[in-house]
């Protein structure tokens, strides 16, 4: 298993390189450069062309990758061209908050949707199943950032109970964190809960209906034993992937969640450095997510083994 | 059962003390919401409209914009001009402190000043000041504490106010603290009303009341007069949703947010008190002169003449159109420049029929980096249409259509300009023979050269109705108006008020509970 894993992180090596050439060659084929876009309709065209040497925009690409290159591999990101802030250490403390509401959404919709999925299975086609079917559904087709203005006009302005913006570290202040995060991570987890619960469903489904079952349930063992010890495992697997693209996408960046909730995350890094074609900024995130997958689908991999001990890596 | 009823206390319990006071506020803070960050804590070196507005709060400059435009004393107390207009005379006002507590004197201003033109530093506004594209300075002396005598190569009306310009930071004095030992920049240390205190990028700024700000004597005007102090702290939140930043308005969290034209009557009804004001920030479709099919000067004039400018701008929530780029609280918004195209779809009709035009598709570039500049392309489209013009919107992001407005490659494209404070810089603008202008016309050229020159205010005013009869005729652009600044308010705040240099000023508001 060690050497398996072994092998997968030295092939992010190559997967990262290409990533990387990839992000750099896309960015600059998009029409406007950051030297534009900090000067604005101000300024005369010595400033734009000054901006632009300062920036080292003027020198050929592939000039500019190297010396990116050179940096990254020593561990310099760069400078953010839109706040002056080491790629780094923004990617660093900005993650922090992405990860936090991340993980709390993910293991929320998990805690959630495994058991509805479970129990809308055994129970199929009876109210219990519509009903939990209806409510996924409903969940999926809710687009996230209406989800979260509706949360704000409930929770926040009809109800005041929670702040709609700013965000404190639940490190620094756990009750004060605790309020900042309850939203986000509500919206975050009732619409991933809804697409696990559903693939949990379908395997259980799927399950139920293997030969190994009815012997199981022949041989005199409960149902909650049946599902529990006999089901469960064997329907989790293909969940497992789910949940492991939804980590990765999210940790990625949940920028609209991000957005509607004004939370300093990596999403919302992302989406201000396209606008502003921060190049260093969206080279850094983009190759930090891509590294973000590897990482989780790995971890995804090797999770696999505990719940199927067929599987061998 | 003993179990549940413990979990449904210790629920209970948590959420006594989570929930309640989300929307609580410190008394004396003034909470501002803006959907944009600072770029820097550096004046006039890096730089945004934002990242000035709240610059500005934290130090002053020698001189800085009124209310009309013209510039006053800021950190002066006295400012005299010699008779050949070569030399400016500042005269500092006494007892002004930095937020370190030293005490403001001539050598500070030059020392800042030295700073600013050094290369190193990266000053924006530097070449306004090295001859390069403006004025040369020849020196900056300090016969005593209280004196700074710039003498510069040439007159010009422009020299003050270059020095007060928002981009330049108002050349603001920053003590020599802000910068580290190593020369990269800290902090700044002005002598401003506000302190600042920290900046999370991406979250908040906070500033704090400056306890020993010496104010200026005289009323608020612009950025002159006297600043008083009446908040403790005001905390910026940076929430880029404009839905959510009206929501957390709603929900008590906020005090202070500028709004778009089109939330006023929302945010009224909601119970919020909303400021507008105009501001010279300029509303236009610009047209190509690279284009040539555009160069077409009959049809561009009946572009002009199909459009009802009245209308456009009332949907837009404006109270007037101003087809002149000088903004109507300026001197130079003289009668002149209140003549606009007249909107007449029939002799736009015949004047498309003059030009030849056969229905040709015409793009006209838009993109949503303000709800102002997407909505006036899509009204002038259909008064386009009206008339027989073929019209295709196509909607880019801010970057990509900035790209095509340095390189000119483009029929039409629906702009805003940011605000110009002299009539030379107003025509400036988009007049030239660099790429990005759309104006090339020699003799306006000469004019505006002119006008950067010309220190008698009359005679400028005459070059100024000159160039927008000219304007008028040859619609290199198409003027639409004057963009106001929308301000939404709690109940809380007393005492704000907006100005036409736009930029918020944090002095002089009072906070209610």
């Amino acid at each position: 298993m060690w050497s398996y894993a072994l092998k997968r992180l030295l092939m992010t090596i190559p997967t990262l390189f290409l990533v990387s050439v990839i992000v750099f060659l896309l960015i600059r084929l998009i029409p406007g450069d950051p030297a534009e876009i900090m000067l604005n309709d101000l300024d005369s065209d010595i400033a734009l062309e000054e901006m632009r040497s300062e920036l080292g925009l003027d020198r050929p690409v592939p000039v500019q990758f190297v010396i990116w290159l050179g940096n990254m591999l020593s561990g310099d990101l760069g400078v953010s061209i839109n706040t002056g802030e080491p790629v780094l250490s923004a990617i660093a403390s900005r993650f922090g908050v992405t990860a936090t509401i991340t993980a709390l959404a993910v293991i929320l919709a998990v805690i959630l949707a495994v058991p509805a999925g479970i129990i809308a299975a055994w129970r199929q086609d009876t109210p219990l199943d519509y009903s939990i079917v209806f409510v996924s559904i409903l969940f999926l087709s809710l687009p996230s950032f209406w989800l979260g203005l509706m949360m704000i006009f409930l929770f926040a302005i009809t109800l005041g109970w929670l702040p709609t913006i700013g965000f404190v570290s639940v490190s620094e202040d756990f009750t004060g964190g605790i309020r900042y995060l309850v939203m986000p991570v509500a919206t975050l987890a009732l619409v991933e809960m809804a697409v696990i619960a559903r693939m949990v469903r379908s395997q259980t489904l799927e399950v139920l209906r293997l030969d190994y079952v009815t012997h199981a349930r022949a041989k005199g063992l409960s149902e909650a034993v049946v599902l529990t010890r006999h089901v469960f495992k064997n329907a989790f697997g293909p969940a497992l992937t789910v949940i492991g693209l939804i980590l990765g996408g999210l940790l990625g960046g949940a920028s609209v969640t991000e957005t509607v909730f004004s939370l300093p995350g990596i999403g919302r890094l992302l989406v201000d450095a396209i606008y502003a074609r921060d190049y260093p900024v969206l080279q850094g995130c983009l190759l930090f997510i891509a590294f973000l997958y590897v990482i989780v689908n790995l971890v995804v991999d090797l999770l696999y083994m505990v719940f199927d001990p067929r599987v061998r890596l | 059962m003993n179990g549940l009823r413990a979990g449904l206390i210790g629920t209970a319990a948590i959420m006594a003390v989570v929930l309640p006071s989300a929307a609580l506020a410190d008394k004396g803070t003034l909470r501002v919401a803006s959907q944009s960050d600072i770029r820097s804590t550096n004046p006039g070196v890096d730089r945004s409209g934002f990242t000035d507005s709240v610059h500005l709060n934290i130090v002053e400059g020698l001189v800085g914009y009124k209310d009309d435009l013209s510039v006053g004393p800021v950190l002066a107390e006295a400012v005299s001009v010699s008779d050949d207009q070569k030399v400016y005379t500042f005269t500092l006002r006494p007892g002004v402190k930095f937020h370190n507590g030293e005490t403001l004197t001539a050598a500070h201003v030059k020392e800042s000043w030295d700073r600013y033109m050094d290369e190193a530093t990266k000053w924006r506004c530097r070449s306004r000041f090295n001859g390069e594209d403006g004025v040369n300075v020849v020196s900056v002396e300090t016969p005593d504490e209280r004196t700074v005598i710039y003498t510069i190569d040439r007159p010009s009306p422009l020299f003050l106010k270059d020095m007060a310009r928002f981009d330049c930071g108002s050349t603001g004095i920053v003590h020599r603290d802000s910068v580290k030992p190593d020369g990269s920049w800290d902090r700044p240390i002005g002598t401003g009303p506000f302190v600042f205190v920290e900046w999370q990028p991406g979250q908040k700024i906070v500033l704090d009341r400056f306890a020993d700000y010496v104010p200026a004597e005289g009323p608020m005007d612009g950025f002159t007069g006297r600043k008083t102090v009446s908040v403790d702290r005001v905390v910026i939140n940076v929430v880029p949703d404009a839905a959510s930043a009206k929501a957390a308005m709603r929900a008590g969290e906020v005090d202070l947010l500028n709004i778009s034209t089109s939330d006023v009557e929302e945010m009224r009804e909601a119970g919020f008190n909303v400021v507008i004001q105009p501001t010279p920030a300029w509303g236009s479709f610009l047209i190509s002169r690279h284009d040539e099919f555009m160069a077409n000067r009959t049809l561009r004039q009946a572009m002009a003449a199909a459009l009802d400018v009245q209308e456009l701008a009332a949907l837009m929530g404006y109270d007037s159109h101003n087809a002149s780029p000088i903004p109507p609280m300026s001197i130079y918004y003289t009668e002149t420049q209140k003549k606009t195209y007249g909107f007449d779809p029939e002799r736009a009709r015949a004047l498309l029929a003059e030009a030849g035009y056969n229905g040709e598709p015409i793009k006209l570039v838009t993109s949503r980096r303000s709800p102002t500049i997407f909505n006036q392309a899509v009204v002038a489209q259909s008064m386009w249409q009206a008339v027989g013009l073929n019209i295709e919107i196509e909607v880019l992001d801010w970057g990509a259509q900035l790209d095509l407005y340095r390189s000119g490659e483009y029929q039409i494209q629906s702009f805003g300009f940011s605000a110009r404070l002299d009539p030379a810089l107003s025509w400036d603008m988009f007049s030239g023979e660099q790429t990005r202008k759309v104006w090339d016309d020699p003799e306006a050229l000469e004019k505006i050269r002119l006008l950067m020159n010309e220190t008698d205010s009359e005679k400028r005013a005459v070059l100024s109705d000159s160039l927008h009869e000219m304007f008028l005729d040859q619609v290199p652009a198409i003027g639409l108006y004057s963009q106001p600044q929308t301000t939404a308010l709690s109940e809380r705040v007393s005492g704000f008020k907006t100005w036409p240099g736009g930029r918020t000023r944090f002095w002089n508001i009072a906070l209610d509970g």
